[in-house]
């Protein structure tokens, strides 16, 4: 199944045709990761990934990011076809990916120095980076010394830090715990709303799903192959006891979980 | 364990040996008169670190030792990060290191000497000898580490900075570098302890000056006390860089919670 394009024509932020990723190792033999992913995201919108565990969802956010080439079909960024990474998809890593020789602070301020913003300004926009993910007090701690979730979330501050058009987003709040996963969602969503980012995020939680994206792109089992694309619909800006009260919330939610389940025995 | 055990518990180990040290030779349980008791040789510790003839040649052998190790760092850290990034590199040299890795290094004096002896006069081709050996063995664990080092880098990192706009040579300045340093510096750690000992082996084998050529000295004059005297200095000497050198990468590095 194909997945609906953007409405009206305007040119999409992203097109991935037919993107297919064989990876070849030396103990498993050749792996088909993607099988044929085709999907248009248009400019500022906000689109999940959702998919069994193993499926291909880290490294179709690796080819749209331009770490990792695709072994088949297309990914185009703003018309340009993605061949290496750049400074306009921002991505977040599932495994993090701090410098661990950088504090938190200098994880983000190093992303900073790299978009040109000046010296002086440096440490007031960290600051505010950091307050934005709620870790102003460890700002002068090494990785090594925080929690999971709180690496998770140093990682948000340097991605946002970057300023990219396209924020690829790996399972971000996968480490955190209840409370502070809603509160980052909120954020999240405030973010996305004043900037008019792009988002691509994968998760695992359907509510998680439902409750911040425009579509929902469900994928099969290994090798990746989009199921079905969800709307959820639900009135901007969004608010989770009206999402989780509204009508259409518990048929949505019933049917991604069986598509998953089913998950396209192919 | 708290510090304070950890030093207790290692100290445990040389004080049982300095124990038997002392005992051996007093119970008679020592071969011969060659074995001075600890307590004698360390008195002929202090007395060597009093003479002044001592002090010239442990100046001179200072300065070979840094003059090898230095020059070790300066090619073998590039290198090894060169070869950590570049396969074909990394390729073409693992063989050559490979094949100088069983040939113990100070054996390489002899043949060093012949080539150079061609060309230079007697006395410098020695100095040029000793140095180069003392290179050639710290070479090795310096190159091969930071190979390691610069190999392993988390692709991540190098994903991150390349998103965040980071050229080429911020990458490396920025990531790789400070990714393998962890490892360079495990890498130095073990080629302070080789630096010493093919100092003194080499010193040992091309006499001329230096504490390898003090020690001969003391031997061929049947003055086993001060033979043993050097040989524990020499010892000491390793100690307490090792362990200095533990400490200050544990200041240098406050993000590694690994070993060095
Ligand atoms: N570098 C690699 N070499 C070989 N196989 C790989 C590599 N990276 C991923 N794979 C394989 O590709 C498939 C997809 O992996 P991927 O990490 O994209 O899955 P995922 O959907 O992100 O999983 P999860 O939800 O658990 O994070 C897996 O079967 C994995 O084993
Ligand atoms: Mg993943």
């Amino acid at each position: 199944m194909t997945a609906a394009g953007p409405p009206g024509g305007t040119r999409p932020k992203l097109r991935l045709a037919g993107v297919a990723k064989e990876y070849t190792g030396r103990r498993r033999g050749t792996v088909r990761a993607i099988g044929g992913v085709d999907l248009d995201v248009r400019p500022g919108e906000f689109v999940s990934l959702v998919g069994p565990s193993g499926c291909g969802k880290s490294t179709l956010l690796y080819i749209i990011g331009g770490f990792v080439a695709a072994s088949g079909g297309t990914v185009d960024c703003d018309g340009r076809p993605v061949t290496a990474p750049g400074p306009d998809r921002g991505i977040v890593f599932q495994e993090f990916a701090l410098f661990p020789w950088r504090t938190v602070a200098g994880n983000v301020a190093w992303a900073l120095a790299r978009r040109g913003v000046p010296r002086a300004e440096r440490p007031a926009a960290t600051a505010r980076l950091l307050e934005t993910v709620g870790l102003a007090e460890v700002a002068r701690l090494y990785p090594a010394e925080l929690s999971g979730g709180m690496k998770q979330r140093v990682a948000i501050a340097r991605t946002l830090a970057q300023d990219p058009d396209v924020l690829l987003m790996d399972e971000p709040f996968g480490a955190l715990d209840a409370q502070t996963r809603a509160l980052l969602q909120e954020e999240l969503l405030a973010v996305w709303e004043r900037t008019g980012k792009t988002v691509v995020f994968v998760t695992h939680s359907v509510e998680e799903a439902l409750y911040l994206s425009d579509r929902v792109v469900v994928l099969s089992r290994r090798p990746a192959r989009v199921l079905e694309v969800i709307e959820p619909g639900f009135a901007r800006p969004r608010d989770r006891e009206k999402v989780l009260a509204d009508p259409a919330y518990p048929a949505l939610h019933a049917r991604v979980w069986e598509l998953l389940r089913a998950g396209g025995a192919a | 364990m708290s510090p304070a055990r950890r030093l207790a518990v290692s100290a445990a180990s040389v004080a049982v040996l300095c124990g038997c040290w002392e005992a051996a030779p007093r119970l008679g349980l020592a071969p011969d008169a060659s074995l001075p008791p600890l307590s004698r040789v360390l008195a002929g510790t202090a007395a060597v670190l009093g003479d002044a003839a001592f002090r010239d040649q442990l100046a001179v052998s200072a300065a070979r030792w840094a003059a090898g190790l230095g020059c070790a760092v300066l090619a073998g850290v590039p290198l090894g990060v060169a070869m950590g990034r570049a396969p074909l590199l990394r390729r073409l040299v693992e063989p050559l290191l490979a094949l100088l890795y069983p040939v113990p290094k100070v054996a390489l004096v002899v043949p060093l000497l012949l080539v150079l002896g061609q060309r230079m006069p007697a006395g410098r081709a020695d100095e040029t000898a000793r140095v180069a050996v003392i290179a050639l063995g710290c070479l090795i664990p310096l190159t091969v580490s930071a190979a390691h080092g610069a190999a392993g880098v988390e692709p991540r990192l190098l994903w991150t900075a390349r998103a965040a706009g980071a050229g080429r040579v911020r990458r490396l300045a920025a990531v790789v570098l400070p990714a393998a340093l962890p490892q360079v510096l495990s890498g130095l750690r073990i080629a302070l302890a080789v630096s010493l000992f093919t100092l003194v082996g080499a010193e040992l084998l091309v006499r001329g000056q230096g504490v390898g050529a003090y020690l001969f000295d003391a031997y061929d004059i049947g003055e086993y006390t001060r033979v043993w005297a050097v040989t524990v200095l020499v010892a000491a000497t390793g100690l307490v860089l090792d362990t200095g050198y533990a400490l200050a990468v544990r200041r240098l590095l406050p993000w590694w919670e690994g070993e060095v």
